[in-house]
């Protein structure tokens, strides 16, 4: 009696997969080879043109960097200087998606040289873009260095712009710059208050401006304010300072810390209260003659700008960079 | 003739020697002192009395000063020397003494002072810091304008010596000493300096050293005028009651302020037992200037600043 013969057929293919062989069907490999390298040389050729582009670009974007402080206003190099350091961040980007894709290239042509029925035309070909690859490699990494620099420099440039030298915060109040010797702080045009006010009134008002404006707003320093008496500002009122009195010898101090007591440093440079151009009182003290000035860090007035110019642009707001 | 001027000269010679006889009189046994002379001086002294508020209370005593001269008087001997003869066991002799009736020797002249009370200085006008005070019919002086006080109104001030001055008894020293923690002062054998009297002590308070705090329920009441004229002097009367479950001690209070007559005014209330209150006065200067003058009382205990206690006052100079 003789075996069907699909048994026989299924018995030869059960033999071949324990033998954990699979079929070859030689054609069929040979097309899938040529597919892929078709892909890969498309690939290259899409890398090459995205290099030049990039290359251009570098170029331009150096030059740019180059020609932006011939701009006279301000806001506008700012404006410029942001737009060219979106460009190189997006170029950058590029850079590092060109860079994932050339890896994946690689990878492609190194399976497709140890695949078997590689025709020798074909594998010289895949020889050739590998050794092209490499370059191209190469290349990004001076692209990259170049665009370093670019941003290295546009940073720079940014923080070579000086600060505004007045800006008026989202409630109205106008903060005027003000730079004595190393120091430089913004300080409100005219008084928060001009009298009748306590320190932990005065305080208050500044937190709320802290709060609308999101950055740190605070009372002045005694030296802030000598500073401000100095450079013959206008200041029409006594004025609070943050700055807390030591006593006038060691014993004044132990005793203010003993009781838990402190004062703080009044400025009044008119004399208007009758006494002393700089002296203490307690937190609690109001005259019609004493009133409280707001200031701020430079930064904030450089923030300030930046965010307005970042919101012109349509960009979210962000810190100094 | 040679030879009897010879024999003068030698004769002069030997004249003063032999004028010199050995003096045999002795001094016997003490017999009394004698008084020689009395020097009285009149002066005074002051003393703190226990008074009980913020006006401390003075006492002015008159001192009577006896200055008494005395001498010693010894009975007077006299010597005499017997030789051996040759007779008897004595190699050497003997020495008796006799006395000599109604003959003394004195003793050297010695002083004794003698300090009594001669009552009090009534309606008596004194100095003190330049200023003039007057004493009242009890020769008690009650610091009213608390020219003491402010003495100690330094933290660091812990001995003063005031020095009151008399146009007639002159001047009498007092040495006052303030602590706030008090403290049993060791008596060193040979001192014999009086201790300072502590003002604290004299005005009735107890600085005794308890570790005892707690500045909850504790309520201060300050008593002023809301309203001064400038350079006026004004009383500030501060009541701390302890309405809590503890006791607090070593409690005192400061007024701070950037007013310089207002300033420093220290506050002294001791142990405060549960339910207990104390009130503390002190008197203050108005400055000339017009306007609100702003005072904070801030409060300490012996664990620390009492900031729940602290109050804020204002006085307006009008």
């Amino acid at each position: 009696m003789r075996p069907p013969i699909a048994f026989l057929l299924f018995m030869g293919l059960m033999h071949l997969l324990c033998l954990g062989e699979t079929p070859r069907f030689v054609a069929l490999e040979q097309y899938e080879e040529r597919s892929k390298v078709m892909q890969i040389r498309k690939m290259m050729e899409e890398e090459h043109l995205l290099r030049e582009n990039r290359e251009k670009r570098i170029s331009r974007m150096e030059a740019r960097l180059v020609l932006i402080p011939q701009e006279k206003k301000v806001e506008e190099r700012l404006q410029e200087y942001l737009k060219l350091r979106r460009q190189v961040k997006q170029t950058a980007e590029e850079l590092k998606a060109s860079n994932e894709r050339q890896i994946k290239l690689a990878g492609m042509i190194d399976a497709s040289m140890d695949s078997v029925n590689v025709l020798p035309q074909v594998s010289g070909y895949l020889t050739e873009a590998r050794s092209e690859l490499r370059s191209l490699g190469i290349s990004q990494k001076s692209e990259r260095k170049r665009l370093e620099q670019l941003m290295n420099g546009i940073k720079l440039s940014i923080k070579n712009i000086p600060a505004p030298k007045e800006y008026t915060t989202n409630g109205g109040v106008t903060m005027q710059l003000v730079q004595f010797g190393d120091s430089r702080f913004y300080v409100s045009k005219e008084p928060l208050k001009a009298g009748d006010v306590s320190l932990k009134e005065a305080a208050a008002m500044v937190n709320e401006i802290s709060r609308e404006e999101g950055a740190k707003y605070r009372l002045p320093e005694l030296k802030e304010l000598k500073a401000m008496g100095q450079k013959r500002m206008t200041i029409p009122c006594a004025v609070w300072s943050i700055s807390k009195f030591q006593g006038n010898d060691i014993e004044q101090e132990r005793t203010m810390d003993r009781f838990g007591v402190s004062m703080y440093m009044i400025w009044d440079g008119a004399r208007l209260l009758g006494r002393e151009t700089v002296f203490a009182e307690l937190p609690n003290a109001k005259y019609p003659e004493l009133g409280c000035y707001v200031v701020t860090d430079v930064r904030t007035g450089w923030n300030k700008r930046w965010n307005s110019v970042l919101v012109k642009l349509g960009g979210e707001q962000e810190g100094d960079k | 003739m040679r030879r009897v001027l010879n024999v003068l000269f030698l004769l002069c010679l030997a004249f003063p020697l032999l004028a010199q006889q050995p003096d045999n009189k002795r001094r016997g046994r003490y017999l009394r002192t004698e008084v020689r002379r009395r020097d009285a001086t009149e002066t005074y002294e002051v003393k703190a009395v226990p008074a009980k508020g913020s006006f401390p209370q003075f006492v002015f005593k008159k001192i009577l000063v006896l200055t008494i001269h005395e001498v010693k008087l010894y009975e007077t001997v006299m010597e005499t020397v017997t030789a051996n003869d040759g007779s008897g066991i004595t190699p050497v002799g003997s020495v008796n003494y006799v006395v000599i009736p109604g003959e003394y020797i004195e003793g050297d002249e010695t002083q004794r002072v003698e300090r009594k009370y001669d009552g009090v200085l009534k309606m008596e006008l004194f100095t003190l810091n330049g200023k003039a005070y007057t004493t009242d019919e009890n020769g008690i002086w009650t610091d009213e304008s608390q020219t003491v006080l402010a003495a100690f109104d330094r933290m660091r001030t812990k001995n003063v010596e005031f020095r009151f001055s008399h146009k007639e008894y002159g001047e009498a020293a007092l040495e006052m000493s303030r602590n706030f923690i008090k403290r049993e002062m060791p008596v060193l054998p040979g001192t014999e300096k009086a201790q300072p009297t502590d003002v604290l002590e004299a005005l009735g308070l107890d600085f005794s050293q308890l570790k005892l705090c707690s500045d909850e329920g504790i309520s201060v009441q300050a008593t002023y005028n809301k309203t001064a004229k400038p350079g006026e002097v004004l009383a500030l009367t501060v009541e701390v009651k302890n309405n809590g479950l503890r006791s607090v001690s070593n409690v005192i209070g400061r007024s701070f302020t950037s007013t310089p007559g207002l300033d420093g005014k220290m506050f002294y209330y001791g142990l405060l037992l549960p339910g207990q209150k104390r009130s503390f006065s002190r008197l203050v200067t108005m400055p000339q200037r017009k306007g609100p003058c702003y005072i904070r009382l801030a409060f300490w205990s012996i664990c620390g600043p009492m900031n729940k206690a602290a109050t804020d006052l204002c006085i307006e100079i009008e």
